[in-house]
């Protein structure tokens, strides 16, 4: 009997000191805004360590730690799992506004959301965004097809229409992961491939195009110029087009990365002899939009104060400044313009929503070609 | 030759102080991370990011290599002594190096495997300098055809792993494969065999599965018999017999170490079943196979070997390619960026005297990794013969901590206490946990190579050179897992487990595999049929398997192979249900209290229950345990589980907030 009550008094002593401890760290959380001396930011990277979007944070870390009013200490979370569902639902559940939780977003956690995944619980279309950071895509294919012999941009089309899908192969990781906008650019300029899904990444399927297993594939601007040297230099790789980026006036112009590439638009218009216009191409538009102008992006919780937004905008500004970013972002941001501020709103509200023509018109494609059912 | 130029210029490079200051720093913390069970290269590596960033590339890069190539040899630690895996390269180690320990020859176990894993990180440093100029056309020709030849070839050396009963240890893979399968299809993303669960739809945490099917296992089973680890309660001698050991062995110690290295540059299997294969492979090419798995040193020798060559070679693919080999070679490639790096054909033409700095530095810190550890091995080796009531609940808290990293979610204790549980009945029915986690491990890298094989050659695949040869060495590994299986014509006693008894027990968890495997095939009803073929077929594999099992099970009048119960002539006080319990007990007071004050609470009350001593000590050791957690999150960055009192109260992060 002795010996339970003392136990239980030990509990309450580790109970109470526990709870001592923390009333006093509430009282120091509400005495100034705006101001992290002292403070712990944690950044929820809904991915695994080493992949873009963690590069991309821990990146960005030590710029923000100098920046941020009080240099809080950045520490960098790694909550991985189905597609960045699990960190978003985590980071809506838990995160409160007060600029002390920061939420990295890419792509894939973008169109989960956009594309009505059941298990998203999280309020995407309400996140404020710090900077979005946008990233040309190419799309690429092997030389043994031998457009890179055809002269005009439409007989190039015309040639890779002439295939076979046995003969155009392309990787994939799902029917309606990252490159489905890629799969209905092909489409909507008549070209027909045959997708092999359940690839790990753009690493092994860049590999598998290097085998000449696949003959079309795709990669992210900046890493096809700087990961597939060898593929470019070799003339293996030919690009077909990129996707092109959207400039300030939100008209699509070439990718700064690859200037003497078309991008799809042009490309399409080229064939087709007018702009793309249709439910297809507001579905193409709008997985555009996740994939590449919202490409990567850090964002805080709906209801942030002003303050502590203008703070971070404010420690973004200065970074793009930083000489020492400077000297080192092509590899991370290439040269794209990067957008901190209310402009990023419009870009994250198209980003995030489907019109309800677009989205039946992909739900078709994706049950058609795939036999795969998109959510709600 | 400019080659060479280099090749020296990066050594003498090494050994200015600023190189080697942080090249030991980098293997120092890979120790650390290393003999932690559950954390690995990845956790380690995750630290030091933030400060790569800035650093002078060369510095980065010794640091970021000398972490990552020690943890395979320190991981042996745990493995060896408290057979728990220190990370997932060193399961294998456990099989042989746990009883070695518990004959009270520990510290030679640690000898013999830090020997090995000297010579294999040495080995795997050495091939990595010729590779890099020669292999690439190599891995070119590992098509999607050459690697599911090599994942069936992997999934063959089960056959070696089976334990006693051929057919139950066959049926245990194939409820692997379908554990594998759990979460969304490769090829469709259609959520497989959920139920709903968010937490499922990415499968279970290999970290959670490695933990559950053998650090939960040995824990409630040590603490069952209630002694030490070492039953002797001694060391025995020395590191120095088992470095006399790998001696003797050195050509099991070489072709392992060629197995690691070949393993970890070739695309397809990932390096964490290295350990395994050269398990197997060892068992399969040695004439007197009955020691193994009883504390046979060769045991210890071969995945020690392999797991630190492995690292070498999984630096090929990366550095070649820029294409990871294994989850930390991901956030080495993460580190790469950081420091502006570009891996790839540049890092021969344009970076030469960095891929000779990794080269060298790899070399060096498996030499200081290694050495270190022998020196440590016999003062380490004394852990085993403390009493283990006074270990366990530490460890208990560990695991728990580390299974908690796989996903940052409180589902991650709950799947480890599932995985735990099925792990200590698959130990008590005789059911093999290499197995199960070897077909957990390759369904997920199965899967989606049978597709693309298919898709992209159909029948012509059988016409490629490379996976004749494959499909040839696959089928003499199944003839001899036939052949020589250890167990062929061996009979059993009645007093031993496999003696007749009390059936009901292993019946019912018989039962459970097959409801598994039923469940699987009805769930598998419902997809795509792309993303329904493969559970569908294993789902029917795994009846035909446990069907007959449970029907022989049922039929056996006198000792037999399928007949297995360790509980027969095993004499403790308590079963397996009041550990189990104690562990509910504490993940209960953490849903309470959140998890450092939880597991204070949890180690006063179990020392104070189960070791007694002084209620002023055992409180001291519940703090001191939860401030050893605190110190070591502060520098990993990593976070606890909250419980309820932290969503009441705000408290700081080393309260669990």
């Amino acid at each position: 009997m002795f010996k339970k009550t003392t136990l239980g008094g030990v509990a309450g002593a580790f109970a109470i000191a526990g709870a001592a401890i923390g009333m006093t760290a509430v009282s120091a959380q509400d005495a100034v805004a705006a101001d992290f001396s002292g403070k712990r930011i944690t950044v929820i990277v809904p991915f695994n360590e080493g992949g873009g979007t963690d590069s991309y944070t821990r990146f960005m870390q030590p710029y923000f730690q100098k920046y941020l009013p009080g240099n809080p200490r950045i520490l960098v979370v790694n909550k991985p799992g189905a597609g960045g569902i699990l960190g978003g639902n985590f980071f809506q559940q838990r995160a409160k506004p007060d600029g002390e939780t920061v939420f990295a977003l890419s792509t894939s956690t973008i169109s989960n959301f956009a594309l009505g995944d059941p298990r998203v619980k999280f309020k995407l279309n309400e996140f404020i965004p710090v900077i979005l950071s946008p990233r040309g895509i190419t799309q690429y294919v092997r030389k043994d097809l031998g457009i890179q012999d055809e002269k005009t941009i439409k007989a190039k089309i015309e040639k890779m229409r002439s295939f076979t899908p046995d003969e155009l192969i392309f990787g994939g990781k799902t029917p309606t992961s990252g490159g489905l906008n890629l799969r209905v650019a092909l489409s909507m300029l008549g070209i027909e491939v045959k997708s092999v899904w359940g690839m790990k990444g753009n690493g092994p399927m860049a590999l598998a195009f290097e085998r000449g297993e696949f003959t079309v594939n795709y990669d992210n601007t900046l890493s096809f110029k700087n990961n597939r040297k060898k593929l470019i230099a070799d003339g293996i790789a030919i690009p077909l087009y990129t996707l092109g980026v959207v400039n300030e006036d939100g008209t699509i112009v070439r990718d700064p990365a690859l200037p003497n590439v078309p991008h799809f638009m042009e490309v399409y218009e080229a064939v087709n002899g007018k702009k793309p216009d249709g439910d297809a191409f507001e579905a193409w538009y709008s997985l555009y939009q996740m994939s590449v102008t919202m490409s990567k992006s850090w964002n805080l919780p709906a209801g942030t104060p002003k303050d502590i937004v203008e703070a971070y905008r404010t420690a973004a500004k200065k970074m793009l400044e930083d000489p020492d970013f400077i000297a080192k972002r092509d590899k991370m941001f290439g040269p794209y313009p990067q957008t901190i501020g209310d402009g990023a709103f419009a870009i994250r509200d198209a980003a995030t929503t489907l019109s309800p023509n677009a989205k039946k018109w992909l739900g078709n494609y994706v049950q058609a070609r795939y036999g795969v059912t998109l959510g709600k | 030759m400019p080659e060479v130029d280099f090749f020296f210029q990066a050594l003498t490079d090494m050994f200015t102080p600023t190189h080697l200051f942080f090249l030991v720093l980098g293997t120092m913390l890979g120790l650390v991370v290393g003999i932690l069970p559950g954390l690995g290269g990845i956790a380690g590596l995750s630290i030091i990011l933030p400060f790569i960033f800035g650093m002078e590339e060369s510095h980065a890069l010794s640091m970021m290599i000398g972490l990552l190539a020690p943890t395979t040899t320190s991981d042996t630690f745990p493995s060896v002594l408290m057979g728990i895996p220190g990370t997932a390269g060193s399961q294998a180690t456990v099989v042989d190096g746990f009883p070695l320990s518990k004959r009270g020859e520990g510290a030679r176990a640690l000898g013999a495997a830090f020997t090995a894993s000297l010579f294999g990180g040495l080995f795997g440093a050495m091939v990595l300098t010729g590779a890099i100029f020669a292999a690439r056309p190599i891995i070119l020709a590992m098509g999607f055809g050459e690697q599911l030849l090599l994942i069936v070839l992997a999934l063959s050396m089960i056959g070696m792993l089976t334990g006693t009963s051929a057919l139950k240890g066959l049926a245990t893979c194939t409820f692997g494969l379908l554990l594998g399968s759990i979460g969304a299809a490769p090829a469709t993303g259609e959520f497989r065999m959920t139920m709903g669960s968010i937490y499922l739809s990415e499968g279970i945490p290999i970290v959670i599965v490695g933990l559950g099917m053998f650090a939960l296992p040995e824990i409630v089973d040590l603490l069952r018999r209630g002694t030490a680890i070492s039953e002797t309660g001694k060391l025995g001698k020395g590191w120095f017999q088992g470095f006399q050991d790998a001696f003797r062995n050195k050509w099991i110690v070489l072709r392992c170490a060629v197995i690691g290295c070949v393993v970890g540059a070739l695309p397809g299997l990932g390096g964490s079943v290295v350990d395994w294969i050269a398990y197997g492979h060892v068992v399969q090419t040695t004439k007197d196979r009955e020691g193994f798995g009883k504390g046979d040193i060769r045991g210890v020798l071969a995945p020690e070997a392999a797991n630190n060559a492995k690292e070498g070679g999984a630096l090929i693919p990366t550095l070649l390619f820029g294409i990871p080999g294994s989850g930390s070679m991901a956030i080495l490639l993460g580190g790469f960026i950081l420091v502006g790096v570009e891996p790839g054909i540049t890092m021969i033409t344009e970076h030469l005297n960095l891929t000779f700095v990794m080269i060298w530095s790899l070399a060096l810190a498996n030499v200081i990794g290694a050495g270190l550890c022998l020196a440590l091995a016999n003062y380490v080796a004394l852990l085993t013969t403390i009493r283990y009531a006074l270990l366990a609940p530490f460890m208990i808290m560990l695991i728990f901590f580390a299974a908690f990293q796989a996903t940052r979610d409180w589902q991650d204790l709950i799947a480890l206490l599932v995985m735990g549980t099925l792990g200590c009945f698959m130990k008590r029915f005789g059911w093999s946990r290499p197995a199960l986690l070897i077909g957990y491990f390759l369904a997920p890298r199965l899967e989606p190579k049978i597709y693309q094989a298919a898709q992209v050659y159909g029948w012509s695949f059988f016409e490629r050179p490379i996976v004749i040869v494959l499909l040839i060495l696959t089928i003499l590994s199944i003839y001899s897992a036939w052949r020589f299986s250890p167990n062929r014509g061996k009979t059993y006693e009645q007093e031993g487990p496999h003696g007749f008894g009390n059936k009901r027990p292993q019946l019912v968890f018989a039962g459970a595999v097959v409801a598994f495997a039923v469940f699987a095939l009805i769930d598998s009803f419902q997809y795509h049929p792309r993303g329904a073929v493969f559970p569908m077929t294993v789902s029917i594999i795994s009846l035909a398997l446990s069907i007959p099992l449970v029907i022989s099970i049922i039929r056996q009048k006198a000792a037999n192979a399928v007949l297995y119960d360790n509980e027969r002539g095993l004499a403790a006080e308590h079963n397996e249900y009041h550990y189990l319990g104690w562990i509910v007990g504490m993940l209960a007071i953490v849903a309470l209290v959140g998890f450092p004050i939880g597991c204070a609470l949890f180690i006063f009350i179990f020392i104070t229950k189960k070791a007694d001593g002084s209620m002023l000590r055992n409180a001291a050791l519940g703090i001191a345990g939860v401030s050893f957690l605190g110190i070591m999150s502060h520098f990993l960055t990593l976070r606890y589980p909250p419980g309820l009192l932290q969503t009441v109260v705000d408290m700081p992060w080393w309260l669990g907030g």
